[in-house]
């Protein structure tokens, strides 16, 4: 609704002209007031996000090798450094697209954590808590599909382009994710099969209905079979929702189909774009073959040539259609890599320190939260736990993190384990 | 919730992870694995006695054990089920489809009561019985299609024969660690890619029965094993590399493809750190050593491991839960039909048919999917008074369909699950149901998605296995068999059993008007996307 009366317009250029410190004040003393931050309240304070785009890249992707370089080190490697749009950070060189946006786009760099294991690192970093026997909890997913307002929402809030399944978990299955396998194939079964038209559809519904109904009643397992009767009504639902077509990427021009990249991540990314202007509250789009325990620097290079032209081509894409702001876009993996380069060339799990890269939704751009050690072994300064991540992005939702959600069972569950994860203040002034 | 309840909820919590869990397991047995321990009690010398009970009906001594857990908190279980369900579950637990209509014809036709040991010996005989477990046993082992250093499909056709040829599970699995013997043994370790801390995880997990990998950075949370453990544990593959070897002959390469042979080879000094997580020792070193301590009796893991899978994929829970939760602290429901069940799988000589075809042929298994009573046993025990209804595999409902289509085995574009490309590429219908992703050892999700049942709705494969040229009902009708009579054979096809005088009318009446093929194709696709034919009832 926003874009459309054009506000965000009038917030962006408004907010342009008095943002700088020394120009705002002037304007604001000529203006005779003694705040300038009540100007900007009046025009508008930042906006909470909406959306959260989830870029997971699995395997453990390594730190030293992406976003946090040490050229000329013994644990360096053999990439070099380049400058990005924001002044005094580097990136490591095969990632030219992503740096021009990093005015936009900031880093932390002591994310930590003792999790050293894909399963339990990838189980922590999604839900927030450390396994736990063989309690399930759900994801951050599900968390801001349940406490985001869904209300008038066609399209299913939480969806996963190309990841894992994971199970529904304590939320349950109403706000499981809504998984995509691939992001290229253009209904993902939304319309009738071909030769098969709506009447024909409706016979056979009809059928199925009438046959279908005694199943369930009174068999151990019950729930289960009854759960399968929601599915169908939702999927059907689905499909004559108005807003199923974001789905169909074939409704995009080729020419930015091709700027994101014709791999299925810089696909899966696109679509992201699309559900995220239909108000789905949450995306995960994975990209994989970051377990560099083999050949870490050719395959990182490859797999850098995937992500910078996707990453880059979102984050500008969401500038473009005025998106960003409502839209945190988190890139992260669940450890980093060794320092200390293996015999095959490769770098091995290593969770005491590694990256994440974070935009929109309120982040400032351009900052630099915590460092590594010169080798990239340690954190250095202000480490970031995986609660502390978690919080951050329940900042920009604007969502109580401590906030506390029931199992089945009873059990109240928390949306962080840890309470003292604290969102860096770096990132929102 | 107030602080109380609150108080409780979160005790409830911290118990389960602090504490023992009681089952109140009866007296009269020796007694539990003591939980302060680090290793499960030994394997008993014999099978326990079954216990002897006054009443009740019995196939085989499993049903004895149940039945007194049944007795001790007053339960009573559900009605056997009747031959038509028996022989729809047998055949998929055992052999992963439906029935087809000759098998019914050859079990059920002019005989006034199935030869149910008859029908489990048939289908354990069987090619499907190693095609349907080869999915199991590749999801345990992690097994995929493109592994690097071997050749596509080596790994499975090497479970697949295993399985075929009925191999002592202890043999198995001393190949798979030593990575020689049948050409495809080194499966296991290529899968891995020789990764010390990645093998641990495995053979523990799947052998072993034990989440050794939580102890691999740091002490296990809550579990008493060390960091210490998990290296002691590793250092038995110290001493083992890969080695290139050419290529076998008749490998057709991709032009320009640069695929890598590889075998297992021993290379540099076996670890003298290596220890056995029970202690015990053995005079090999390296990697057969591990072979050797793993499928030894007195690992008091292996067998019970073994059976205890076996239990839960074909009863639905195991009798420890989860399969790879193997402490004093997490005992069984049933620890005595554990241990009778692991000493027969040992005495055997480690024939896993053999354990499924007990089970099978118990009273226990052969429950309705509903009708029994809990009495007052705590809601999480499992007592198996009741077979539990479960959802057919990714696996079980593409081959399922195949079968009652017919199109089983009829082309590239029909060929079944054993011959897909695993893990199956996302969006494909084995991934879109749930087949596994062979990444790490964890169970299946059978939770109902949104794209599961557009993929029924919508997707092209059961909308064009039911429209094809070969569909039984064309032929049925083209022999000239009647509406009814068609009607009639397409309920014992797919749902393994006759229609109710409702559904028969019900049928006919969806078909009396427009094309015929069409309407069957119709009235087909109905009775794939019930959810009768999703569960095993």
């Amino acid at each position: 609704m926003h874009d459309a009366c054009g506000c965000d317009d009038y917030q962006q250029m408004t907010r342009r002209r008095f943002m700088g410190a020394s120009l705002g004040t002037g304007v604001a003393s000529f203006l005779g007031l003694a705040n300038p931050q009540l100007l900007f309240g009046a025009l508008g304070a930042r906006r909470t996000a909406e959306s959260v785009i989830l870029l997971w890249m699995a395997g453990g992707q390594s730190h030293i090798d992406t976003w946090d370089p040490k050229p000329g080190t013994p644990t360096g490697g053999p990439f070099e450094a380049i400058e990005t749009a924001a002044k005094g950070i580097q990136i490591a060189q095969h990632l030219p697209l992503i740096a021009r946006q990093f005015k936009d786009v900031s880093l932390i760099r002591s994310l930590t954590s003792r999790e050293g294991s894909h399963e339990r690192a990838t189980y922590q970093m999604h839900t927030g808590y450390a396994p736990l026997g063989s309690f399930q909890h759900s994801t951050i997913g599900s968390v801001v599909a349940k406490m985001a307002d869904t209300h008038g929402m066609d399209l299913p809030p939480y969806v996963s382009i190309g990841g894992d399944t994971w199970p529904a978990g304590h939320l349950g299955r109403a706000y499981a994710a809504f998984r995509v396998g691939n992001p290229q194939e253009p209904t993902q079964n939304l319309d009738f099969h071909h030769g098969v038209d709506a009447q024909r559809f409706q016979k056979r519904l009809a059928l199925l209905g009438q046959l279908d109904r005694q199943f369930a009643s009174g068999r151990a397992g019950a729930d289960v079979v009854k759960a399968y009767a929601e599915h169908y009504q939702a999927a059907y639902d689905l499909m004559r929702s108005r807003d199923v077509s974001a789905f169909d990427l074939s409704n995009e021009p080729q020419a930015v189909r091709a700027r994101y990249g014709m791999t299925f991540f810089g696909q899966g990314c696109l679509l992201a774009r699309r559900l995220v202007q239909k108000k789905v509250r949450f995306v995960e789009v994975s990209l994989g073959g970051w377990d560099t325990h083999n050949n870490n620097f050719e395959t990182v290079e490859r797999n850098c040539a995937t992500l910078d032209q996707a990453l880059s081509a979102l984050i500008e894409d969401l500038r473009i259609k005025e998106l960003l702001a409502r839209t945190v876009v988190l890139l992260c993996s669940e450890f980093g890599r060794t320092p200390t380069i293996n015999g095959n060339n490769g770098r091995d799990h290593w969770p005491r320190v590694w990256s994440a890269v974070i935009a929109g939704g309120g982040i400032v751009g351009g900052r630099i939260i915590g460092a590594s050690t010169p080798d990239g072994a340690e954190v250095a300064s202000d480490p970031v736990t995986v609660s502390g991540l978690h919080a951050t992005l329940c900042k920009c939702l604007d969502l109580d993190a401590k906030a506390v959600h029931y199992a089945p069972d009873g059990r109240p569950i928390r949306v962080l384990q840890d309470a003292s994860g604290q969102p860096p203040a770096a990132l929102f002034s | 919730m107030t602080i109380g309840t609150w108080l409780r909820a979160s005790a409830a919590v911290l118990g389960s992870i602090g504490s023992a869990r009681t089952w109140a397991v009866p007296p009269k047995y020796e007694g539990p694995s003591d939980p302060e321990s680090k290793i499960v009690r030994p394997l008993p010398a014999e099978p326990p006695r079954p216990p002897r009970l006054d009443s009740g009906m019995f196939n085989n001594d499993i049903d004895r054990f149940i039945a007194a857990r049944w007795k001790e908190f007053d339960a009573a279980p559900a009605r056997v089920a009747d031959d038509w369900t028996f022989i729809r579950r047998v055949a998929l637990d055992i052999g992963g489809v439906i029935p087809p209509l000759e098998t019914i014809g050859r079990f059920m036709a002019n005989r006034k009561r199935v030869d149910r040991e008859e029908v489990i010996d048939h289908l354990l005989d069987s090619d499907r019985y190693a095609d349907h477990w080869t999915t199991f046993w590749g999801d345990w082992l992690c097994e995929e299609t493109h592994s690097e250093g071997a050749a596509p499909f080596a790994f499975r056709d090497y479970i697949r024969s295993s399985l075929k040829a009925n191999k002592p599970y202890d043999a198995w699995v001393r190949e798979m660690i030593v990575g020689e013997g049948d050409a495809g043994a080194a499966g296991l370790i290529l899968r891995q890619r020789n990764r010390a801390d990645e093998l641990t995880i495995a053979v523990s997990q799947v052998f072993l029965g034990t989440q050794l990998k939580c102890a691999q950075c740091h002490d296990h949370p809550f579990e008493p094993w060390l960091q210490t453990d998990f290296l002691a544990m590793q250092a038995f593959w110290k001493g083992t590399r890969l080695q290139p070897i050419e290529a076998p002959a008749g490998d057709s390469q991709t032009p320009g493809g640069t695929r890598r042979y590889l075998t297992v080879a021993d290379g540099g000094r076996p670890s003298a750190e290596a220890r056995f997580i029970t202690g015990a020792a053995s005079e090999q070193t390296g990697r057969r050593a591990l072979a050797e301590l793993m499928t030894r009796r007195d690992n008091p893991y292996f067998a019970r491991v073994a059976v205890n899978r076996l239990w839960a994929k074909l009863m639905g829970t195991g009798l420890v839960n989860p399969t790879d939760g193997f402490t004093p602290r997490n005992p069984p429901s049933h620890p005595e039909l554990l241990d009778w069940l692991a000493v027969t799988f040992v005495d055997s000589g480690y024939d896993l048919k053999q354990i499924i075809r007990l089970i099978c042929n118990s009273r226990t298994y052969q429950l309705e999917t509903r009708g029994g009573r809990r009495g007052g046993a705590p809601d999480d025990l499992p007592l198996f008074e009741t077979m539990q209804l479960r959802r057919l595999t990714a696996e079980q409902l593409h081959d399922s369909i195949l079968i009652c289509c017919g199109l089983y085995g009829t082309g590239q574009q029909w060929r079944p699950a054993i011959e897909s490309r695993y893990p199956a590429p996302p969006g494909s219908f084995l991934a879109t149901f749930g087949s596994h992703d062979r990444q790490t050892i964890h169970e299946r999700d059978a939770d109902g998605t949104i794209p599961q049942a557009l993929e029924l709705l919508n997707g092209w494969f059961l909308n064009n296995a039911v429209s094809g040229a070969q569909h039984p009902a064309r032929g049925w009708t083209r022999a000239g068999d009647s509406r009814e009579t068609v009607a009639t054979k397409l309920f014992l096809l797919t749902l393994t059993r006759e229609p109710t005088p409702y559904e028969l009318s019900t049928v006919l009446g969806s078909i009396k008007t427009g094309n015929p093929d069409e309407n069957w194709a119709d009235v087909h696709w109905a009775l794939i996307n019930t959810r009768e034919f999703m569960f095993i009832r």
